[in-house]
């Protein structure tokens, strides 16, 4: 197993999750910054729960959806990035 | 002008009051035709085939064969007919076993008419189609269930060549006789072999063993090479 398939994300402490028509929308408990989520980066900030790689993310998707892995592994390396980039997620590593 | 042909649906549910609904709410599109109804899944499987449905619109609670069978029928039998399940929000595991029984997609008998048809459409365009907010779930439920898969398969690795075998008889329904039958062995030799594999599964009895063979995809293996 590579590094990067050890690496596992968790969804950070300190977001209150409200459901909204387009998504989600966590918002910052003592900022009350507010980040909003669209359908797919919700389930997959869901999925964040420490345990859950993303290369098993990408299979999941790759299952369900019958796309190419090349296509999944792309997108959900750039939600897993964008969620990062926004402090929302934290990575476990192994 | 559009390449695009006006899709071809049937409506399936149990109750009169429903189906009208949709077929109202559906012939109001310029693109979808209802072209048939049924009110079991029999009959689903039928009309599908009697009007050379594009799209089979199927209750997940239909009397006598329920939507997932009408989908696994339809994909076997129908096979240019699209399956759109419909069903009660909530439960993952519906929607896995109806898009693993061939449905294309599987919209909620919460969501709004204007949602189910747009999900025709993106049938009709190929996609797979699911509610929103039951993408976490169902992604959740999907690597819950490989994770099973994997673990089992290891489990399964441990077993000898002649254990795979027999496992794969007593995944079948076989007992010790019949499956001693089977490999030309005598049925103390097939008993010898069910209590190995037990231990070595760590499993307490023929059926648990049968089922972390189904979850290894081993008893689905037997079943393609005695196809």
């Amino acid at each position: 197993m590579t590094e990067a398939e050890c690496r596992r994300p968790v969804r950070r402490a300190g977001l209150r999750q409200h459901r909204v028509t387009s998504g989600v929308t966590l918002v910052e408990v003592g900022t009350h910054r507010a980040h909003r989520l669209n359908h797919t980066a919700a389930a997959i900030w869901d999925l964040c729960d420490g345990s859950t790689s993303a290369q098993e993310m990408v299979e999941a998707v790759c299952d369900l959806s019958g796309m190419p892995p090349d296509v999944i592994e792309e997108d959900v390396a750039g939600i897993l990035s964008q969620l990062d980039r926004e402090k929302l997620i934290v990575w476990n590593e192994g | 002008m559009g390449v695009e042909t006006t899709a071809r649906v049937i409506v399936a549910d149990g109750q009169s009051l429903v189906r009208q609904a949709l077929r109202i709410a559906l012939e109001a599109q310029p693109d979808l035709d209802v072209v048939g109804e049924a009110h079991s899944g029999c009959q689903a499987v039928a009309e599908a085939s009697r009007a050379a449905a594009d799209i089979a619109l199927v209750s997940m609670e239909l009397p006598r064969c329920d939507g997932i069978e009408v989908a696994l029928r339809i994909s076997q039998e129908v096979a240019h007919c699209q399956v759109l399940v419909i069903g009660q929000n909530g439960d993952p595991h519906h929607v896995l076993e109806a898009l693993e029984a061939g449905a294309s997609g599987y919209v909620s008998r919460d969501q709004p008419i204007s949602e189910l048809i747009e999900a025709l459409r993106a049938v009709r365009r190929g996609e797979t189609v699911l509610p929103q907010t039951m993408l976490g779930s169902v992604l959740r439920t999907l690597i819950s269930r490989r994770r099973e898969e994997r673990e089992a398969a290891a489990l399964l690795s441990t077993l000898s060549k002649r254990e795979r075998e027999v496992l794969t008889l007593l995944g079948g329904g076989l007992g010790h006789n019949e499956i001693a039958r089977e490999l030309y062995i005598s049925p103390e030799t097939a008993r010898t072999h069910i209590k190995g594999i037990l231990l070595k599964l760590g499993v307490h009895s023929r059926l648990e063993a049968a089922a972390l063979a189904r979850k290894s995809g081993l008893a689905h293996e037997a079943e393609g090479a005695n196809a």
